[in-house]
């Protein structure tokens, strides 16, 4: 192999947070022109490491050598003039900006002191097409896919000339279409010489365009592989630490009654006037779990908003064990209807809360934790922190009292979990409940959400992994601009046929 | 260095107190750079009188001075510590306070006959606070149901108070004699008690007492109910609030309301005062209504921390008072009294800051006994 020079060396990093090193004495080096995958757990380091490398942490300990030379990388400035470029798991774009905007932003050519939008213009173009990257440089961020906001990223890094370049999570927010342009993109860049830094959970993606792949774990680099001489299992373990299964192991569904009735749900879209969710009827009933799928704004988050009352509906019935609940309260549903939302961030968490205060979030008015006098409880929230904390090995740097912000987004997901499950509700609503985890959380939320079928409980599940929901539902139903297109059984039904009523292509006569 | 961060008491845990007193630290030395500049020979002097709060030389009798200037921005502090926890950018304040204040008086000057014994004092305070309440109400409703932002809404309601205010008064409490609203019958006037024992002045009264009770009846509501759980819940994240199923637009209003009778308790107390003052017919916002601001900027949001947010902005009024013997203007006090707020205002940052710092300086202590260890 001629890959042989290290354009990055990592000495002995160690970098040290409240109650937990993120990264313990991590030495690594990445060749020029590679395309290296860092996988790990959630809290495993891999994004310290990369956030050390770029600037935003300083390591307690430890030496990076950038091309053969120690350097000292304080803030992300140093990072750029390096030729660093990072593309975060949450983009920085100016929505109200347009692509060719956002990607100048910062480092506009000038002429005099007047932007020189032209020659920026003709240098993005140039970018764009060297690297296959299609964009239309005059829309507006805030009307573009994500995977065209991504494109405008990495066009944000090239355009700085970047050469190593660092994806954290990218394919997160991908649909499969766009997850393989994006695999050819990252090809194609190393191809022209880049050095490209892949964090991920997803080992099939890895084991499809890296060269070589270091695996963390809790802290500690476990071994680095050259990704043609390893197999998804072998990572899987190594990352975990032990046998993962990716196949879940359920019994066939026994579905009892109706839990869940929703008859002719539509939802219009204030501004656009738009039907967003076009009279779909289904039902959930005890004991099984059905999925809602299909590609991302097509009306399923939108649907599941109004279910939850998140959102208000325009037409329609909701009606949960035979009696209506369409005009109830969220108060009221959450009596009957436990609640996984989609963005951790914006609904399920209070971020600057303690995690107990967190985990009673649904709980905290209930006489086991409120005096009828109106004051709180705190030894049973305690108590019930503890508890959960416990059963769901929930693991944060300072327990009960950790601040919600300041735990790895993995073990917020867990502790929503927790609390929505335990709520013992008929009626569990999962929205992407697996988003952004690693293989083991994966395993032990999907678990969950099949014992919880087993228990009798009713299960939607809503997701944009193909896989996820063909693992785990009894029942599919795919949405495409607002209609169910088909309601399927995942074991008589393809991938590939599931992804043609997901583009809208095939369509199941109304079902029942 | 190092040395200092060894001590057994751990600095981290209290970076909310230290930024505070770093705002006051900075906003004194500036204090003094301004006496220093404009008269060098009387700068020293009239500095000292301004940090002993003028107790050198007025005696003890000032403690009853400092506690009547604490009490209205004591009130309005909690008002809007309240208020901000829940979210709520209540501005609010002035237009309340006024509202109080002269609900206070027109309830004293009409209906004090019908009220025998306390409760000549205790009705013209309820009715104060609920009129607080109700001046607070239009900007809430605004807020809650039409989502009108909170600032707008409350900054007008400050300006309608201030022209209704002067309607009000000629109509109804005006002493044309002395251009200014009519005294509140002495029956009217806040209890003494033994406050004049313990200050050694004639006319301090229980309004202080009132104030401290009701900054920590603030305090246990916001940390240790029901209410509060979901007040700061709403505060923090409303989208959170409304997926746990928390009524945001009942919890909006109640804040917004409960700000307000605090700050229309605030005037009430004021003007119920054995000292007692009066309301001037002039175009201007009542002052204690945006001190209440800067008590709850240093008190870092806290209605416990607003009662010394409080005390320590009065103890610089009272010290102020005597800037004039030394031949300054007593409105340096304000200027001090500001700059001290502006660095409140960057209390946040220096909290932040102090964090990182006491972060970084502990890694390198662990560094340092790690590397022993070996």
């Amino acid at each position: 192999m001629e890959k042989t020079e290290n354009i990055i060396e990592f000495r002995h990093i160690t970098k040290r947070f409240p109650g937990i090193i993120a990264c313990n004495d991590i030495s690594l080096d990445i060749h020029k022109g590679e395309i290296h995958a860092l996988l790990g757990e959630n809290g495993a380091g891999k994004s310290t490491l990369m956030s050390v490398l770029f600037g935003m942490y300083t390591p307690e300990e430890g030496t990076i050598s950038i091309r053969g030379k120690e350097v000292k990388i304080t803030n992300p400035r140093v990072a750029t003039e390096l030729g660093i470029g990072m593309v975060h798991q949450h983009f920085k774009l100016v929505q109200n900006y347009t692509v060719l905007q956002n990607i100048v932003l910062g480092s506009e050519t000038l002429k005099g002191p007047f932007l020189d939008m032209y020659t920026c213009r003709k240098k993005v173009i140039e970018l764009s097409q060297k690297y296959g990257l299609a964009i239309d440089p005059d829309a507006l961020i805030e009307n573009i896919t994500v995977g065209q906001q991504q494109r405008c990223e990495i066009l944000k890094m090239l355009y700085r000339e970047a050469e190593i370049l660092i994806f954290d999570e990218p394919t997160a927010v991908l649909t499969p279409q766009e997850i393989d342009e994006l695999m050819d993109i990252m090809k194609g860049l190393a191809r022209e010489g880049h050095t490209i830094l892949f964090i991920s959970h997803k080992l099939e993606e890895i084991k499809r365009v890296s060269d070589r792949v270091t695996i963390l774990r809790r802290g500690k680099l476990v071994k680095t592989l050259n990704a043609a001489d390893t197999t998804t299992t072998q990572m899987g373990e190594l990352m975990v630490g032990r046998e993962v299964s990716f196949h879940v192991d359920k019994k066939p569904a026994e579905p009892g009654e109706e839990v869940l009735k929703v008859e002719h749900l539509t939802m219009i879209n204030d501004e656009t006037k738009k039907k967003v969710v076009n009279d779909v009827s289904f039902s959930v009933r005890k004991g099984e779990i059905v999925a809602i799928a299909g590609i991302d704004g097509n009306g399923q988050s939108e649907l599941i908003y109004g279910l939850t009352g998140i959102m208000p509906i325009n037409e329609g019935t909701i009606s949960i064990n035979g009696e209506d609940y369409t005009r109830r309260s969220i108060r009221e549903k959450n009596m009957v209807m436990s609640h996984i939302p989609e963005d951790r961030h914006k609904f399920g968490l209070i971020l600057d809360y303690p995690l107990s205060y967190n985990l009673a979030l649904k709980n905290y008015f209930k006489p086991d934790f409120v005096s009828k006098t109106g004051f709180l409880k705190f030894k049973k929230f305690d108590s019930y922190a503890d508890e959960l904390i416990d059963k769901f090995d929930i693991r944060s740097g300072q327990g009960r009292i950790t601040m919600a912000r300041s735990m790895s987004g993995g073990n917020q997901q867990k502790a929503i979990v927790a609390r929505e499950i335990d709520q013992n509700a008929d009626l569990l609503v999962a929205v992407q409940p697996t988003r952004g985890l690693d293989v083991g959380a994966i395993e032990f939320i999907h678990k969950q959400l099949v014992e919880q079928r087993d228990e009798g409980k009713a299960v939607l599940l809503m997701s944009f992994e193909l896989d996820e929901v063909m693992d785990v539902a009894d029942r599919v139903l795919v949405m495409f601009e607002g209609e169910i297109m088909g309601n399927l059984d995942p074991k008589k039904v393809s991938v590939e046929e599931m992804g043609l009523y997901m583009a809208g292509v095939k369509r199941e006569e109304k079902q029942a | 260095m190092s040395e200092k961060t060894a001590k057994k008491f751990d600095i981290s845990k209290h970076t909310g107190l230290l930024s505070s007193l770093i705002a006051i630290i900075g906003g004194l030395v500036f204090a003094f750079l301004v006496l220093i500049l404009t008269n060098p020979s009387k700068g020293v002097a009239a500095f000292t009188t301004l940090i002993t709060g003028g107790f050198q030389l007025g005696g003890m009798q000032n403690l009853g001075t400092l506690f009547y200037f604490a009490t209205p921005i004591l009130c309005t502090g909690v008002a809007m510590c309240v208020a901000f926890q829940a979210g709520i950018f209540n501005i609010g304040g002035p237009g309340q306070y006024s509202v109080g204040a002269l609900a206070a008086i027109l309830t004293s000057l009409y209906l004090s006959k019908n009220f025998p014994g306390p409760l000549a004092w205790i009705v013209p305070l309820i009715v104060a606070t609920i009129a607080g309440a109700a001046w607070a109400l239009i900007p809430g409703i605004l807020k809650a149901y039409f989502n009108v932002n909170v600032v707008i809404g409350t900054i007008m309601f400050n300006y309608i108070e201030m022209y209704y205010m002067m309607h009000w008064i000629n109509d109804y409490c005006y002493d044309a004699m002395k251009g200014q609203t009519r005294a509140v019958p002495s029956q009217c006037k806040l209890p003494q008690w033994f406050m004049p024992a313990i200050t050694s002045n004639r006319s301090a009264d229980i309004g202080i007492l009132v104030a401290i009770l009701v900054a920590i009846l603030a305090w246990v509501l916001m940390e240790k109910t029901q209410l509060g759980y979901e007040l700061k819940a709403c505060g923090k994240n409303p989208e959170a609030s409304r997926y746990a199923g928390i009524r945001s637009k009942r919890n909006i209003m109640i804040s917004i309301l409960l700000s307000g009778a605090l700050c229309g308790l605030g005037g009430g107390l004021t003007h119920l005062s054995v000292s007692g003052t009066y309301i001037t017919m002039k175009e201007a916002l009542a002052a204690e209504g945006f001190n209440g601001i800067a008590v709850c900027c240093l008190a870092n949001n806290s209605p416990l921390g607003a009662i010394l947010g409080a005390l320590f902005l009065a103890f610089l009024t009272v010290g102020g008072n005597y800037m004039q013997i030394y031949g300054f203007q007593r409105e340096i006090v304000s200027v001090i009294t500001s700059v001290i707020i502006y660095f409140a205002a960057f209390s946040l940052f220096l909290k932040l800051y102090l964090e990182k710092l006491l972060n970084r300086q502990k890694k390198e202590m662990n560094k340092v006994t790690g590397e022993e260890l070996k």
